[in-house]
């Protein structure tokens, strides 16, 4: 058993198009940098290069933001679900 | 045909409801079914949380309540695809602005290249027009199209 990931349509040309990828990183961080590792398209896409995740980048574990666990150091553990969603916004 | 004139209606009244507020949401589809997602605007979170990184309120920008974004990222992962982007502007037209163009792209290229933008003008709570745009790859631009809605009206511009 792994981490499961949702991939969702912004992100998929830089997966071949997979909409779900199984990881084994026990942290977030450590997901982003397997899922880079595995897929470069993805640099840049979910953080810059200072590792921070872009602000129009919305990381969630089991439906909870990261923001509100750990951040990038919250712990991944088997069968957690994670989602990384961009955001959609706009105005006038 | 990009929404059903029941779709655009419920649009139409989101808009007013939520006046003086932008208003938001999207259109799923998983083929022939259609499903008219209704979102928070969290805008006035972001803008209460921090006023300098985040300095217009809901009256001038939406930001699709992170809630609803994970519900629309379910729905996608059970099959169904974002096939209408929608929003209002308040006392403002119904055009695709700077920021709702900046918005819509990740680098160079768009977050949703098969959706349909729409956006809903609100004058004084009432709404005046409807615009749709979607991006051309040739242009590089998102582009007006027409709405395309059998009825009660039909053309790039519903009143």
């Amino acid at each position: 058993m792994a981490v499961t990931v949702y991939i969702p349509t912004p992100f998929r040309r830089a997966t071949n198009n997979r909409d779900r990828l199984e990881a084994s990183a026990k942290t977030v961080s450590g997901l982003l940098d397997e899922l880079e590792g595995t897929f470069t398209g993805l640099k840049g896409l979910v953080r810059g290069e200072g590792g921070a995740v872009h602000h129009h980048v919305n990381i969630y574990v089991n439906s909870e933001a990261i923001e509100s666990l750990d951040g990038l150091a919250t712990p991944l553990k088997d069968g957690d679900e994670v989602a990384i969603i961009p955001a959609l916004a706009g105005g006038r | 045909m990009i929404l059903t004139p029941e779709e655009l209606a419920a649009i139409r009244r989101q808009a007013s409801e939520e006046y003086p507020h932008e208003s938001c949401g999207v259109i799923v589809t998983r083929g022939a079914e259609r499903r008219v997602v209704r979102c928070r605007n969290a805008q006035n979170d972001l803008h209460a949380s921090d006023p300098v990184r985040h300095p217009r309120d809901a009256r001038t920008a939406y930001s699709i309540d992170p809630a609803d974004l994970l519900r629309i990222g379910r729905m996608e992962g059970d099959g169904f695809s974002v096939a209408v982007i929608y929003h209002s502007h308040v006392d403002a037209g119904a055009y695709f602005s700077e920021t709702d163009r900046r918005q819509a792209l990740m680098g160079d290229e768009p977050l949703y290249p098969g959706a349909v933008y729409l956006v809903t003008s609100v004058m004084r709570g009432r709404v005046d027009s409807v615009a749709a745009f979607r991006w051309d790859a040739a242009r590089g631009d998102f582009l007006p199209v027409d709405l395309a809605v059998s009825e009660p009206s039909s053309g790039r511009h519903a009143t």
